[in-house]
Protein backbone atom coordinates (compact mmCIF):
# COMPACT_ATOMS: atom_id res chain seq x y z
CA UNK A 1 0.00 0.00 0.00
CA UNK A 2 1.45 3.15 -0.85
CA UNK A 3 1.97 5.88 1.41
CA UNK A 4 0.27 9.14 1.73
CA UNK A 5 3.82 11.26 0.66
CA UNK A 6 4.30 8.50 -2.41
CA UNK A 7 4.79 10.52 -5.54
CA UNK A 8 1.84 10.61 -8.19
CA UNK A 9 3.76 7.79 -10.44
CA UNK A 10 4.61 5.78 -7.58
CA UNK A 11 0.42 5.36 -6.88
CA UNK A 12 -0.37 5.20 -10.51
CA UNK A 13 1.93 2.17 -10.58
CA UNK A 14 0.91 0.24 -7.45
CA UNK A 15 -2.94 1.32 -8.79
CA UNK A 16 -1.89 -0.44 -12.41
CA UNK A 17 -0.21 -3.58 -10.67
CA UNK A 18 -3.43 -3.94 -8.23
CA UNK A 19 -6.05 -3.63 -11.34
CA UNK A 20 -3.58 -6.28 -13.52
CA UNK A 21 -3.12 -4.05 -15.98
CA UNK A 22 0.22 -3.75 -17.76
CA UNK A 23 2.04 -0.92 -18.54
CA UNK A 24 1.46 -1.12 -22.32
CA UNK A 25 -2.19 -2.13 -21.64
CA UNK A 26 -2.94 0.86 -20.03
CA UNK A 27 -1.37 2.87 -22.33
CA UNK A 28 -3.22 1.46 -25.05
CA UNK A 29 -6.82 1.80 -23.37
CA UNK A 30 -6.14 5.56 -22.71
CA UNK A 31 -4.69 6.19 -26.18
CA UNK A 32 -1.27 7.38 -24.95
CA UNK A 33 2.34 5.94 -25.67
CA UNK A 34 3.94 3.72 -23.11
CA UNK A 35 6.78 5.44 -23.11
CA UNK A 36 4.61 8.58 -21.83
CA UNK A 37 3.15 6.21 -19.26
CA UNK A 38 6.03 5.09 -18.13
CA UNK A 39 7.84 8.53 -17.68
CA UNK A 40 4.90 9.32 -15.62
CA UNK A 41 5.24 6.46 -13.47
CA UNK A 42 8.82 7.05 -13.13
CA UNK A 43 8.51 10.59 -12.28
CA UNK A 44 10.43 11.86 -15.13
CA UNK A 45 7.75 14.33 -15.79
CA UNK A 46 4.58 16.04 -13.90
CA UNK A 47 1.30 14.22 -13.74
CA UNK A 48 -1.07 14.12 -16.70
CA UNK A 49 -4.17 16.17 -17.42
CA UNK A 50 -6.80 16.14 -15.93
CA UNK A 51 -8.88 14.78 -18.84
CA UNK A 52 -6.19 11.86 -18.97
CA UNK A 53 -6.04 11.03 -15.08
CA UNK A 54 -9.58 10.58 -15.75
CA UNK A 55 -9.33 8.10 -18.25
CA UNK A 56 -6.74 6.62 -16.23
CA UNK A 57 -9.12 5.85 -13.36
CA UNK A 58 -11.74 4.59 -15.91
CA UNK A 59 -9.38 1.88 -17.39
CA UNK A 60 -8.32 1.13 -13.91
CA UNK A 61 -11.34 1.49 -12.86
CA UNK A 62 -10.39 3.36 -9.17
CA UNK A 63 -11.89 6.12 -7.96
CA UNK A 64 -10.87 9.20 -9.96
CA UNK A 65 -10.43 11.61 -6.75
CA UNK A 66 -7.73 9.42 -5.75
CA UNK A 67 -5.51 10.20 -8.81
CA UNK A 68 -6.63 13.62 -8.91
CA UNK A 69 -6.10 14.69 -5.08
CA UNK A 70 -2.65 12.90 -5.58
CA UNK A 71 -1.99 15.21 -8.79
CA UNK A 72 -3.58 17.98 -7.21
CA UNK A 73 -5.77 18.91 -9.76
CA UNK A 74 -9.51 19.29 -10.28
CA UNK A 75 -11.84 17.02 -11.09
CA UNK A 76 -13.00 18.05 -14.47
CA UNK A 77 -16.90 17.82 -13.90
CA UNK A 78 -16.17 19.99 -10.58
CA UNK A 79 -14.67 22.67 -12.63
CA UNK A 80 -17.69 22.59 -14.56
CA UNK A 81 -19.61 22.76 -11.98
CA UNK A 82 -18.00 25.38 -9.92
CA UNK A 83 -18.43 27.29 -13.11
CA UNK A 84 -22.11 27.08 -13.49
CA UNK A 85 -23.32 27.80 -9.72
CA UNK A 86 -21.63 31.17 -9.05
CA UNK A 87 -22.59 30.65 -5.31
CA UNK A 88 -20.39 27.52 -5.08
CA UNK A 89 -17.39 29.64 -6.65
CA UNK A 90 -17.94 32.22 -4.14
CA UNK A 91 -18.39 29.99 -1.14
CA UNK A 92 -15.00 28.17 -2.12
CA UNK A 93 -13.54 31.74 -2.25
CA UNK A 94 -14.78 32.77 1.45
CA UNK A 95 -12.95 29.19 2.31
CA UNK A 96 -9.63 30.37 0.83
CA UNK A 97 -10.06 33.92 2.71
CA UNK A 98 -11.16 32.48 5.69
CA UNK A 99 -8.46 29.56 5.83
CA UNK A 100 -10.67 26.76 6.42
CA UNK A 101 -8.37 24.01 8.29
CA UNK A 102 -9.31 20.28 8.02
CA UNK A 103 -11.81 20.01 10.68
CA UNK A 104 -13.60 22.90 8.83
CA UNK A 105 -14.35 20.73 6.31
CA UNK A 106 -15.01 17.99 7.98
CA UNK A 107 -18.08 19.88 9.75
CA UNK A 108 -18.91 21.83 6.43
CA UNK A 109 -19.22 18.15 5.09
CA UNK A 110 -20.75 16.55 7.81
CA UNK A 111 -23.79 19.43 7.76
CA UNK A 112 -24.03 19.36 4.03
CA UNK A 113 -24.96 15.91 3.89
CA UNK A 114 -27.32 16.73 6.81
CA UNK A 115 -28.76 19.03 5.19
CA UNK A 116 -29.62 17.15 2.50
CA UNK A 117 -31.08 14.29 3.99
CA UNK A 118 -33.02 16.44 5.46
CA UNK A 119 -34.35 17.74 2.47
CA UNK A 120 -34.56 14.28 1.01
CA UNK A 121 -36.74 13.29 4.23
CA UNK A 122 -39.17 16.30 4.03
CA UNK A 123 -39.61 15.23 0.45
CA UNK A 124 -41.02 11.88 0.71
CA UNK A 125 -43.35 13.22 3.84
CA UNK B 1 32.16 -7.10 -16.21
CA UNK B 2 33.44 -10.76 -15.63
CA UNK B 3 30.82 -13.56 -14.54
CA UNK B 4 31.47 -17.06 -13.13
CA UNK B 5 30.13 -19.72 -15.90
CA UNK B 6 27.25 -21.07 -15.26
CA UNK B 7 25.65 -24.47 -17.52
CA UNK B 8 23.04 -24.52 -19.48
CA UNK B 9 21.09 -27.00 -16.88
CA UNK B 10 21.69 -24.36 -14.63
CA UNK B 11 20.02 -21.45 -16.02
CA UNK B 12 17.65 -23.31 -17.20
CA UNK B 13 16.74 -24.63 -13.75
CA UNK B 14 16.85 -21.18 -12.43
CA UNK B 15 14.24 -19.63 -15.49
CA UNK B 16 11.95 -22.62 -14.25
CA UNK B 17 12.14 -21.28 -10.57
CA UNK B 18 11.14 -17.95 -11.60
CA UNK B 19 7.99 -19.45 -13.34
CA UNK B 20 7.00 -22.23 -10.65
CA UNK B 21 7.68 -18.87 -8.16
CA UNK B 22 5.25 -16.73 -10.15
CA UNK B 23 2.35 -19.13 -10.36
CA UNK B 24 2.74 -20.04 -6.44
CA UNK B 25 2.48 -16.12 -5.82
CA UNK B 26 -0.16 -15.85 -8.28
CA UNK B 27 -2.28 -18.84 -7.30
CA UNK B 28 -2.53 -20.01 -11.14
CA UNK B 29 -0.85 -22.36 -13.78
CA UNK B 30 1.34 -20.61 -16.60
CA UNK B 31 1.08 -21.70 -19.99
CA UNK B 32 2.99 -19.69 -22.96
CA UNK B 33 2.68 -16.77 -23.89
CA UNK B 34 4.55 -16.21 -20.52
CA UNK B 35 3.31 -12.97 -19.46
CA UNK B 36 7.53 -11.67 -18.44
CA UNK B 37 6.24 -8.28 -18.22
CA UNK B 38 3.36 -9.39 -15.49
CA UNK B 39 6.68 -11.24 -13.57
CA UNK B 40 8.51 -8.35 -13.66
CA UNK B 41 6.40 -6.31 -11.96
CA UNK B 42 4.30 -8.14 -9.75
CA UNK B 43 6.43 -11.40 -9.14
CA UNK B 44 9.98 -9.39 -8.98
CA UNK B 45 7.94 -6.25 -7.94
CA UNK B 46 10.35 -4.29 -10.17
CA UNK B 47 9.74 -1.39 -12.12
CA UNK B 48 8.90 -1.17 -15.94
CA UNK B 49 10.24 1.91 -18.04
CA UNK B 50 10.89 2.61 -22.03
CA UNK B 51 13.23 4.79 -22.51
CA UNK B 52 14.96 6.10 -25.88
CA UNK B 53 18.79 5.66 -25.06
CA UNK B 54 19.41 7.42 -28.31
CA UNK B 55 17.18 10.69 -27.73
CA UNK B 56 17.72 11.08 -24.56
CA UNK B 57 21.41 9.75 -23.54
CA UNK B 58 23.12 9.69 -27.26
CA UNK B 59 23.69 5.91 -26.39
CA UNK B 60 23.55 3.74 -29.78
CA UNK B 61 22.18 0.59 -29.94
CA UNK B 62 20.82 -0.35 -26.43
CA UNK B 63 17.92 -2.87 -26.39
CA UNK B 64 17.41 -2.76 -22.72
CA UNK B 65 19.05 -1.65 -19.54
CA UNK B 66 18.79 -3.31 -15.78
CA UNK B 67 19.12 -0.67 -13.37
CA UNK B 68 19.94 -2.55 -10.11
CA UNK B 69 19.92 -0.12 -7.34
CA UNK B 70 16.68 1.40 -8.63
CA UNK B 71 14.89 -2.35 -8.94
CA UNK B 72 14.37 -0.84 -13.01
CA UNK B 73 13.84 -2.61 -16.10
CA UNK B 74 13.72 -0.83 -18.89
CA UNK B 75 13.22 -1.05 -22.91
CA UNK B 76 14.21 0.92 -25.73
CA UNK B 77 11.22 2.87 -26.95
CA UNK B 78 12.71 1.51 -30.43
CA UNK B 79 11.05 -1.15 -30.10
CA UNK B 80 7.66 0.10 -29.41
CA UNK B 81 7.03 0.14 -33.07
CA UNK B 82 4.60 -2.84 -33.37
CA UNK B 83 6.93 -5.24 -35.76
CA UNK B 84 9.03 -6.05 -32.54
CA UNK B 85 6.62 -7.07 -30.31
CA UNK B 86 8.73 -10.54 -30.56
CA UNK B 87 12.28 -8.88 -29.91
CA UNK B 88 10.62 -7.02 -26.96
CA UNK B 89 9.40 -9.45 -24.90
CA UNK B 90 12.87 -11.40 -25.70
CA UNK B 91 14.59 -7.94 -24.11
CA UNK B 92 12.55 -7.52 -20.94
CA UNK B 93 13.19 -11.69 -20.68
CA UNK B 94 16.47 -10.67 -21.15
CA UNK B 95 16.94 -8.26 -18.29
CA UNK B 96 15.13 -10.51 -15.97
CA UNK B 97 17.97 -12.63 -16.41
CA UNK B 98 20.42 -10.43 -15.66
CA UNK B 99 18.21 -9.40 -12.77
CA UNK B 100 18.53 -12.69 -11.60
CA UNK B 101 21.37 -14.27 -12.41
CA UNK B 102 23.79 -10.98 -12.25
CA UNK B 103 22.42 -8.04 -9.82
CA UNK B 104 24.74 -9.55 -7.12
CA UNK B 105 27.54 -9.26 -9.14
CA UNK B 106 26.54 -5.73 -9.86
CA UNK B 107 25.74 -4.57 -6.50
CA UNK B 108 29.37 -6.25 -5.35
CA UNK B 109 31.11 -4.43 -8.45
CA UNK B 110 29.70 -1.01 -8.21
CA UNK B 111 28.90 -0.70 -4.49
CA UNK B 112 29.47 2.77 -4.30
CA UNK B 113 28.12 3.64 -7.86
CA UNK B 114 24.65 5.47 -7.83
CA UNK B 115 23.40 4.41 -11.08
CA UNK B 116 24.74 0.90 -11.31
CA UNK B 117 23.04 -0.16 -13.95
CA UNK B 118 23.75 -3.80 -16.41
CA UNK B 119 23.47 -1.90 -20.50
CA UNK B 120 22.58 -4.28 -23.11
CA UNK B 121 24.32 -3.51 -26.82
CA UNK B 122 23.30 -5.71 -29.84
CA UNK B 123 26.90 -5.54 -30.07
CA UNK B 124 27.92 -7.31 -26.78
CA UNK B 125 25.16 -10.57 -27.79
CA UNK B 126 28.23 -12.71 -27.23
CA UNK B 127 30.15 -11.54 -23.95
CA UNK B 128 29.54 -14.28 -21.59
CA UNK B 129 27.05 -12.05 -19.30
CA UNK B 130 24.67 -11.28 -22.53
CA UNK B 131 25.22 -14.77 -23.37
CA UNK B 132 23.81 -15.91 -20.13
CA UNK B 133 20.89 -13.40 -20.28
CA UNK B 134 20.00 -14.25 -23.56
CA UNK B 135 19.89 -18.14 -22.69
CA UNK B 136 17.94 -17.30 -19.61
CA UNK B 137 15.56 -15.35 -21.65
CA UNK B 138 14.62 -18.46 -24.25
CA UNK B 139 14.27 -20.87 -21.03
CA UNK B 140 11.63 -18.43 -19.54
CA UNK B 141 9.75 -17.24 -22.75
CA UNK B 142 10.29 -21.21 -24.14
CA UNK B 143 9.60 -23.10 -21.33
CA UNK B 144 11.32 -27.09 -22.71
CA UNK B 145 8.05 -29.12 -21.37
CA UNK B 146 5.69 -26.45 -23.42
CA UNK B 147 8.64 -26.50 -26.60
CA UNK B 148 8.63 -30.15 -26.76
CA UNK B 149 5.20 -30.92 -26.59
CA UNK B 150 4.70 -28.46 -28.80
CA UNK B 151 6.92 -29.53 -31.41
CA UNK B 152 5.63 -33.08 -31.10
CA UNK B 153 1.65 -32.14 -31.61
CA UNK B 154 2.70 -30.20 -34.75
CA UNK B 155 5.65 -31.99 -36.22
CA UNK B 156 6.24 -35.35 -34.88
CA UNK B 157 8.12 -37.60 -32.11
CA UNK B 158 11.55 -37.68 -33.49
CA UNK B 159 14.10 -34.40 -34.56
CA UNK B 160 13.93 -32.61 -37.30
CA UNK B 161 17.18 -33.46 -39.47
CA UNK B 162 18.18 -30.89 -42.27
CA UNK B 163 20.50 -32.27 -44.88
CA UNK B 164 20.14 -29.51 -47.48
CA UNK B 165 19.93 -25.74 -47.44
CA UNK B 166 17.40 -25.55 -50.01
CA UNK B 167 14.35 -26.70 -50.64
CA UNK B 168 14.86 -29.98 -53.50
CA UNK B 169 11.07 -30.70 -54.20
CA UNK B 170 8.92 -27.89 -55.61
CA UNK B 171 5.38 -27.84 -54.51
CA UNK B 172 5.29 -30.71 -52.03
CA UNK B 173 2.04 -30.89 -50.00
CA UNK B 174 4.78 -31.05 -46.66
CA UNK B 175 7.08 -28.90 -45.50
CA UNK B 176 10.28 -31.05 -46.25
CA UNK B 177 13.17 -30.68 -43.72
CA UNK B 178 15.87 -28.35 -44.81
CA UNK B 179 17.10 -24.94 -43.52
CA UNK B 180 15.20 -22.70 -45.96
CA UNK B 181 12.17 -23.76 -44.58
CA UNK B 182 12.59 -22.92 -41.18
CA UNK B 183 10.32 -20.16 -40.86
CA UNK B 184 7.66 -22.53 -41.39
CA UNK B 185 8.92 -25.08 -38.98
CA UNK B 186 9.23 -22.31 -36.12
CA UNK B 187 5.61 -20.98 -37.36
CA UNK B 188 3.90 -24.49 -36.72
CA UNK B 189 5.83 -24.60 -32.88
CA UNK B 190 4.87 -21.16 -32.21
CA UNK B 191 1.16 -21.65 -33.38
CA UNK B 192 0.64 -25.11 -31.87
CA UNK B 193 2.29 -23.74 -28.02
CA UNK B 194 1.26 -20.85 -27.74
CA UNK B 195 4.22 -18.77 -28.09
CA UNK B 196 2.69 -15.59 -29.65
CA UNK B 197 5.32 -13.18 -27.97
CA UNK B 198 8.44 -15.06 -29.13
CA UNK B 199 9.57 -14.16 -32.31
CA UNK B 200 10.31 -17.14 -35.04
CA UNK B 201 13.66 -16.91 -34.79
CA UNK B 202 13.93 -17.36 -31.05
CA UNK B 203 11.45 -20.56 -31.59
CA UNK B 204 14.07 -21.92 -34.18
CA UNK B 205 17.19 -21.29 -32.11
CA UNK B 206 15.55 -23.05 -28.80
CA UNK B 207 14.26 -26.31 -30.82
CA UNK B 208 18.34 -26.52 -32.21
CA UNK B 209 19.76 -26.16 -28.43
CA UNK B 210 17.18 -29.10 -27.34
CA UNK B 211 18.06 -30.99 -30.20
CA UNK B 212 14.70 -31.18 -31.71
CA UNK B 213 16.36 -29.73 -34.95
CA UNK B 214 19.65 -31.13 -36.13
CA UNK B 215 21.46 -28.87 -38.67
CA UNK B 216 23.55 -31.40 -40.81
CA UNK B 217 24.53 -28.28 -43.40
CA UNK B 218 27.08 -25.39 -42.67
CA UNK B 219 24.47 -22.61 -43.73
CA UNK B 220 22.89 -20.90 -40.43
CA UNK B 221 19.48 -21.69 -38.99
CA UNK B 222 17.68 -18.60 -38.54
CA UNK B 223 19.12 -15.64 -40.68
CA UNK B 224 19.29 -14.48 -44.17
CA UNK B 225 17.62 -15.67 -47.08
CA UNK B 226 15.09 -17.02 -45.11
CA UNK B 227 13.55 -13.87 -44.17
CA UNK B 228 11.49 -13.85 -47.73
CA UNK B 229 9.95 -16.83 -46.29
CA UNK B 230 9.42 -15.60 -42.82
CA UNK B 231 7.39 -12.41 -44.33
CA UNK B 232 5.30 -14.72 -46.24
CA UNK B 233 4.11 -16.57 -43.23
Amino acid sequence: MPKSKDSFGKLLRYLRNEASVGLRELARLIGKSPGYISDVELDNVPPPSEETIVNISNALNVDKKVLLNKAKKVDPELREYVADQPLAADFLRLAKDQEFSGDDWDRLTQLARLSKLGKSEGEEN
Amino acid sequence: MKVPWLPKSGIQLIAEDVIAGYESKMGCVVKPPIPVEDIIERYFDLKIGFVDFEKNYGMQGILGATYVQKGLICANTQLLDGRNEGRLVFTFAHEVGHWVLHRKLVNDTYSRAKRAAILCRKKDAKKPIEWQADYFAACLLLPEKWVRSAFENSIGCQPLKFYNEKRTIDNCLYIEPCVSNWPFIAHAVQKTGGFLNVSKQAVIIRLQDLGLIINETNAKVGWGSSQYVSNNL
